[in-house]
């Protein structure tokens, strides 16, 4: 099933990068048109391969799979700070997701005094490394926009 | 020559200069080690700071600094499989899995025995081979420029150790987010789906970042803890001695893979995003256990990170003897060369030649310099890495990685790639797709596709432009080495089912004798 559907996803990048094709220039194309051909071809024969050998392989990688319970955890969490960065910039958003993270991830029930220790954990972090960028190496970082 | 040399030696021993080359080296690590920061923006940062000294003083820090950042590279490369730049795009591929077996230490020491090596290579050949070398450099054309990135891209059939399909399919990905953005020759703007930040096409870091640190981080955050082999306490300590001894006893790998940066330094616009990838190729290809590289072969990284310190001395080739920067913190130290009055040229190293040689001298020193400090620094770095509890190493990493996506170009939007890229990639290992294939199709699809078109329209005038291609002589050179790249992983797995046939019992991986030759 997984090349099933390592296929299908495939043909639809190639879908929607098809549509939006538009060139100027003679050349313009060229590369982009072969890279998709080939893709395409691609995509198809792994459809095949997962039609026709179905029963020799299952098409998943042989990594660990994470609990769907697991991995939507991670990724609200991952795609909830990132969100957050043109409101809460870095520093705020940093300190309040690294203290969400490092909560969350603690295995056994967090007391008080764990929260208060990550929350210090992550304050130190993110201001060490707000300071070492915005102040040393004069990059500039998201601010606060409320 | 050898009396210039001799000063420029004399002048590197002054008790000033070796403070000023520890100075830089050290500082260039630290920018190196975190992603984002590339050796480019660390040179350019560091420019204004070198006005107020004297020529040589600013231009030995400015070089120092540049071999310890690519050096640097390797730390994040190896200990969160985070590289920092495109030259450590191949330390991560083994460098992670050795962290992941519990010996992140040797990886470092690994990486800093091959930064020293390549680095001492690159410089050797700056000052013996710098004129003819450019001169050579120049008969690359588009046409060869093509043939190298597909060079790089037959790597794939090396890297897809699972499926080929699977691997053509990342290499092709890449090279499809390769063509976002405005074309590089031509000016179409292509696959922008609206957004005009996408108008500079997928930026290459936070791309990396995105495809190989954010599925480690899901894991990380997913799981709660470790991945069961991150450390594996049942093993014993490796020894700095054992260790050392270990690396140094594989003297082809180090040397070939030095060679192999110096020379893909010197053609301009390679540098080591390809060097790395190029001479990581060989290495397995060499290799009499190809089977163990990706799973934490220590050949990987010391191939990785001599090619990609080689390529600093290489790179100096065409920028001090042609005016060609080899790479782009060869653009800027050229730049500092012009502002100081400095013409490049072959006369540059007769008429200001105690300068030139005390630069390049100091580039070996920095060289020597990255092994007492990488050895102190980096495994001090390794164990801090280590010794962290994961709930903080998680949210840690991700600190870094929003950092260094954002610090590129200033945008948000590219965070928001790095984590779409992240989640893309995750979701594609599960069907066995892997990001390393995803990244050397969107390294190498630029230099491709701009060595096509080019090539195209430089031969128009021609019946066929096509034949171009398969014509030059050098190119021609480039499509066989090209065939044996591909070919050689089916041909060593033909070797082996043979070799098992006639009945010849596998020895071992620990029980292997010791050849010398990248095992």
């Amino acid at each position: 099933m997984g090349n099933i559907i390592g296929g299908a996803v495939v043909l639809v990048v190639c879908l929607i990068f098809w549509v939006q094709r538009s060139y100027s220039s003679e050349y313009g194309g060229i590369f982009p048109d072969a890279v998709l051909v080939a893709l395409s071809i691609l995509g198809v024969m792994l459809v095949a391969r997962g039609v026709l050998w179905r029963d020799r392989e299952t098409g998943w990688h042989d990594t660990g799979r994470l609990g769907y319970k697991d991995l939507g955890r991670a990724l609200i969490l991952l795609v909830a700070w990132v969100a957050s960065l043109p409101i809460l910039g870095y520093l705020y958003g940093g300190i309040l997701f690294f203290t969400l993270v490092a909560v969350m991830m603690r295995t056994s029930r967090p007391t008080w005094k764990n929260v208060l220790l990550d929350f210090g954990v992550a304050v130190v972090v993110v201001v060490l490394f707000y300071l070492a960028f915005t102040q040393v190496l004069f990059v500039s970082l998201p601010e606060l926009s409320l | 020559m050898f009396e210039v040399l001799g000063q420029g030696l004399l002048a590197n021993l002054a008790p000033s200069m070796l403070l000023l080359v520890l100075i830089g080296t050290l500082s260039g690590m630290a920018l190196g080690a975190m992603p984002g920061l590339s050796a480019t923006m660390g040179v350019a940062l560091l420019v204004p700071f070198t006005f107020a000294m004297d020529p040589t003083s600013g231009l030995v820090l400015l070089g120092a600094f540049y071999m310890g950042a690519i050096y640097g590279g390797s730390f994040t490369a190896i200990l969160v499989n985070a590289p920092g730049t495109p030259s450590s795009i191949a330390t991560a591929l083994d460098g992670y899995p050795l962290t992941r077996q519990g010996r992140s230490e040797f990886a470092i020491v690994g990486a800093t025995m091959g930064s020293f090596v390549g680095g001492i290579i690159g410089v050797i050949a700056l000052i013996f081979l710098a004129p003819p070398l450019a001169s050579f450099s120049l008969r690359f054309g588009p046409q060869e420029y093509f043939w190298v990135a597909v060079f790089g891209l037959t790597i794939i059939a090396s890297l897809a150790s699972g499926s080929l399909l699977k691997g053509l399919i990342g290499g092709l990905l890449g090279l499809l987010l390769a063509t976002v953005g405005i074309a590089p020759v031509g000016g179409d703007v292509r696959f922008t789906f609206g957004e005009p930040m996408l108008q500079g096409g997928v930026p290459l870091v936070p791309a990396l970042i995105g495809l190989f640190t954010i599925p480690e981080v899901i894991r990380l955050i997913a799981l709660r803890t470790r991945d069961a082999h991150m450390v594996d306490e049942t093993r014993q300590k490796d020894r700095l001695g054992g260790m050392l001894k270990e690396i140094l006893s594989r003297p082809v790998n180090l040397i070939r893979s030095g060679i192999i940066g110096t020379f893909v330094g010197i053609l301009p616009g390679a540098g080591g995003s390809v060097a790395n990838l190029v001479a990581y190729n060989e290495a397995k290809r060499a290799s009499k256990h190809p089977e163990t590289y990706g799973k934490g072969e220590i050949d990987g990284v010391v191939a990785s990170e001599s090619a990609n310190n080689g390529t600093v001395g290489g790179g100096f080739i065409p920028t001090l003897t042609l005016g060609v920067p080899g790479t782009p913190p060869d653009a800027i130290i050229l730049g500092v060369l012009l502002l100081h009055g400095l013409r490049p040229g072959a006369e540059l190293f007769t008429t200001s030649g105690p300068l030139v040689y005390t630069f390049i001298i100091a580039l070996a020193v920095s060289a020597v310099m990255m092994v007492p400090v990488g050895l102190v620094a980096g495994r001090g770095l390794q164990r801090g890495v280590m010794a962290l509890p994961v709930r903080y190493l998680a949210p840690g990493i991700t600190v870094l990685t929003i950092i260094g996506a954002y610090a590129i170009r200033s945008s948000v939007v590219d965070v928001f790639i790095m984590l779409a890229l992240g989640v893309a990639a995750y979701l594609l290992q599960r069907v066995g797709i892997g990001g390393a294939s995803i990244v050397l199709g969107l390294v190498l699809g630029t230099i491709a596709e701009t060595g096509l078109v080019q090539g195209l329209l430089t031969s128009s005038g021609a019946e066929m432009p096509w034949t171009t291609f398969f014509t030059r002589p050098i190119s021609l050179v480039l499509i066989a080495m090209c065939l044996v790249s591909i070919l050689w992983p089916f041909i060593q797995k033909r070797r082996t089912k043979t070799t098992t046939a006639g009945g010849q019992a596998a020895v071992p991986a620990s029980q292997r004798p010791d050849t010398g030759e990248g095992d």
